[in-house]
């Protein structure tokens, strides 16, 4: 495989933001990995869709709000942001409970698909990484 | 009794074991990942409010405002309680089990 070529890659977030480090872990390597030049996408599935949750005060139990974060992913090229809708219904959230990011033109860069088209756009990356 | 349970319930079973095995009438505390059982209108909300008729239910206010929880729609009957709350609770009891 020519090394130049541009990879898919594609950040799987499957876990609330502050229970465990997994959330925290994600955020760090995608701002990072963001430097090498990739396609890069972020699908927030199962407990991921929380750390998108509005009005997070994470000085309340002594942490960091890292996920701020997310509002500086489309400067950092990561503009492809997908909520699994089947993951927001079964926890009883809507989407006026989740940020919004403004990217560009876009209000929101914030996709909300249904799970048949999120299984699409996974059978499409080279790299897969879950957290 | 309180039982404690710092697990999201869409995660890992932790609340549904607790709410199998907890006697009526024990104390029930949603604290950390558990405070995600509060929301109303989620796939769990009925079997929270099965347990609301013979647990009293509490949630750690701290760990939904970290969350953003607590500006969203919860369970209705799901007591907020502070940390001086928590400890109140852990005094009136006679004991303590955590569901991790």
């Amino acid at each position: 495989m020519n090394p130049s070529k541009t990879k898919k890659f594609m950040y799987v977030c499957r876990r609330a933001p502050y229970g465990t480090i997994y959330a925290f872990e994600a955020m760090e390597l995608m701002l990072m990995g963001s430097a090498f030049g990739q396609d890069i996408s972020v699908a927030f599935i199962d407990d991921g869709i929380y750390q998108l949750a509005k009005y997070q005060d994470p000085a309340s139990i002594g942490m960091k709000q890292f996920t701020k974060g997310f509002k500086a992913l489309p400067d950092f090229d990561i503009g492809k942001l997908y909520v699994e809708e089947e993951s927001l219904n079964s926890r009883g959230l809507v989407k006026s409970d989740l940020i919004e990011i403004p990217m560009d033109d876009l209000e929101n860069a914030i996709e909300f698909v249904p799970a048949e088209k999120l299984s699409e756009l996974i059978a499409q990356q080279d790299v897969l990484l879950q957290f | 009794m309180l039982h404690t349970v710092n697990k999201s319930p869409f995660e890992k079973n932790s609340l549904s074991s607790c709410l199998r095995l907890a006697a009526a009438g024990s104390d029930i505390l949603l604290i950390e990942d558990g405070v995600y059982a509060a929301i109303e209108n989620s796939e769990i909300a009925n079997i929270v409010k099965g347990a609301l008729d013979i647990h009293q239910v509490y949630v750690l206010e701290p760990d939904l405002r970290a969350r953003g929880l607590d500006k969203m729609n919860l369970i209705q009957g799901i007591q907020k309680v502070d940390y001086a709350g928590f400890v109140s609770l852990a005094v009136e009891n006679d004991s303590v089990h955590s569901w991790l």
